[in-house]
């Protein structure tokens, strides 16, 4: 019995080896979204590697060097106060990718939990799609203002208040797949066998609902890069001197007639950052469900 | 259909009470004293306690939010903690600038956005549909406060060809306005004109599978007949849904956009309430947009109703 266990596990597993192999294969074919996933590593790695590849310190002041165009050892030239561009620029994607990235995997782990308990209790049910519609009815951008205003310009409120108005979204993406999942005859099987909700839920039910939520959390990291970017630049965001894609550009605003590097470069890697997110996003919904 | 109606507008009505809540909850997570905000720093003790008073913040919490929706719902949201004057005479004095924005933005994106969808529908998998659709994914990666500033940085400091900033009404004349209109329009239509196209092609590729467009194909029907006639048609009750829920990320770029091209909206005024820690202003005006779009959602949702009887009796099983 125990030796039969194994054999079918470890068919299990040769087969789930080989639809993760097709997978890859009907990914690599699509040139695009491979584009995607380059653009994604190559900035993901500049983010990371930031202190190797900037030879100045973005915080580093040097007055009588402000706003020199790119040239002379300043790649995207320097800003209103002689500080490196680029530097700023790479610890500013740093920042926007982490802010970016935190809202998107707490706005899933919790949405993911807020879905699944309506879809299994009804009566949860209509309370909480309830205050999840709600919540969607207000745009996101000016919700996310409001809540700023509130609680004061911090990266850490950023985070809080864009994970809160992400959660609908996932909640409501769980709850419509686990609800045809969970009439699904082995979710039957268990419960006859006496498994607790928690068990069903979390071990059988969860993995189910996986495709359509990891689809909707690529495009809610590229959408909280831009919602954090447009509340840095109207002030409500990451607060200065911390560089964020928002804020330089911010800066950049006031300085348009005469600094165009200190838009043209950062706007330029906050579009490929946030494009190859949603190329990426695109490519993986075209395998997960190939309609 | 009666029975349909009340039940959209019941659901509308309970939206609007539990997003009053939300919004409520939200301006009273601030730890900034109202009645300090008000009266400044040299404010005496008795002064500020009188105005907390007055304004009722000495009262619990659950009695304050029932007296803030009481008065909203008869259309009285409380005073601006900065200019003193009642919000919602504020807000409706700037709506016009915003609604206009808003709505040529959404022209120009349907105008950019269904043709491009239907296109690359119909060359689904070619160079064509590639090439749209990569450039309305570009159109959406872009925010807007960034599309505003390249539009600046090519049409007003390289070319000097338009004005940056400011608002002119059609009194100006036409070209004026026009002229002063572009670049807002642009950079708050290009990005929704993204999405759009997004929706148009997939609600396209939808219907372009089912029975009767094979069956109009079989019969010899010209394709931009069939594209724009029978398909389209049919495919646009999702693409209306999408204008609809559009508006809502529309009003809410216009506090970006209006702020960088100064235009003297509702979407300024937020950005501005938030320097002047105006949060009587900001409450008001996101619940005032919030019911806004509800109202928008639940007019589409019922035009359908009434024109596509699918819907209605679809609703009805649910």
């Amino acid at each position: 019995m125990k030796n039969e266990d194994n054999s079918a596990m470890a068919l299990n597993k040769k087969s789930i080896k080989e639809h993760r192999a097709i997978m890859i294969k009907s990914f690599l074919k699509n040139k695009l979204a491979v584009a995607g996933l380059i653009i994604v590593v190559v900035m993901v790695l500049a983010a990371v590697l930031a202190p190797v590849i900037t030879k100045y310190d973005p915080y580093e002041m040097d007055i009588q060097n402000r706003l020199a165009a790119p040239g002379n050892g300043h790649l995207f030239g320097t800003d209103t106060f002689g500080r490196d561009v680029f530097s700023r620029v790479v610890y500013g994607l740093r920042i926007s990718l982490y802010v970016g990235f935190a809202i998107a995997i707490i706005a899933m782990v919790f949405g993911l939990i807020i879905g699944l308990l309506s879809a299994y209790f009804p009566k949860a049910d209509v309370v909480l799609m309830r205050i999840c519609e709600a919540m969607m009815s207000i745009p996101a951008t000016l919700m996310a203002i409001a809540m700023m205003a509130a609680l004061g310009a911090k990266t850490e409120n950023v985070i809080i208040s864009l994970s809160i108005i992400y959660m609908p979204t996932i909640a409501k993406i769980a709850r419509a797949s686990a609800l045809s999942v969970k009439e699904m005859s082995y979710i039957e099987a268990i419960k006859a066998q006496g498994a607790s909700w928690m068990r069903i839920i979390f071990r059988h039910i969860a993995p189910n609902v996986m495709s359509p939520v990891i689809v909707q959390t690529t495009f809610i990291f590229a959408s909280a890069i831009i919602v954090e970017s447009s509340l840095s630049f109207i002030g409500v965001g990451v607060p200065q001197p911390t560089p964020s894609l928002g804020n330089i550009l911010s800066e950049a605003r006031s300085v348009i007639y005469n600094s165009w590097w200190m838009t043209l470069y950062p706007g330029i890697v906050m579009i490929l950052t946030v494009l190859g997110i949603n190329i990426l996003g695109d490519g993986i919904r075209d395998i997960i469900d190939p309609t | 259909m009666a029975k349909f109606l009340g039940k959209r507008l019941l659901s509308a009505l309970v939206t609007i009470f539990l997003l009053s809540i939300i919004i409520f909850t939200i301006s009273h997570m601030s730890k900034g004293d109202p009645a300090q905000i008000i009266l400044g720093a040299e404010a005496t003790e008795e002064q500020l306690t009188d105005l907390r008073h007055s304004l009722g913040l000495d009262r619990p919490v659950v009695e304050q939010y029932i007296n803030w929706i009481f008065g909203a719902v008869r259309g009285d949201l409380g005073d601006s903690y900065y200019t003193g004057e009642p919000v919602l005479a504020e807000v409706s004095s700037r709506l016009v600038p915003s609604l206009r924005l808003a709505i040529m933005a959404e022209i120009l994106a349907v105008i950019v956005a269904i043709p491009a969808g239907v296109f690359a529908a119909k060359n689904k998998g070619r160079g064509l549909d590639y090439i749209l659709s990569t450039t309305s994914l570009l159109g959406l990666s872009i925010p807007n406060f960034l599309m505003s500033l390249l539009l600046i940085l090519v049409f007003g400091v390289a070319f000097k060809a338009l004005p940056v900033s400011g608002y002119r009404t059609l009194k100006s004349g036409v070209g004026v306005f026009l002229k002063y209109s572009i670049l807002p329009v642009l950079a708050l239509g290009l990005g929704q004109a993204g999405i759009l196209m997004r929706m148009t092609r997939s609600s396209m590729l939808e219907v372009m599978n089912t029975d009767y467009i094979k069956t109009a194909k079989a019969k010899g029907a010209k394709s931009t007949v069939i594209l724009f006639k029978h398909a389209l048609r049919n495919a646009f009750i999702p693409i209306l849904t999408a204008i609809g829920q559009s508006f809502g990320t529309l009003f809410a770029g216009t506090a970006i956009v209006e702020t960088i091209f100064n235009i003297p909206g509702v979407g300024q005024l937020v950005v501005t309430s938030i320097t002047r820690r105006d949060y009587a202003m900001i409450q008001g005006v996101v619940l005032i947009i919030s019911i806004m779009w509800i109202i928008i959602n639940l007019a589409l949702d019922i035009l359908y109703g009434v024109v596509d009887p699918r819907i209605r009796l679809a609703k009805k099983a649910h």
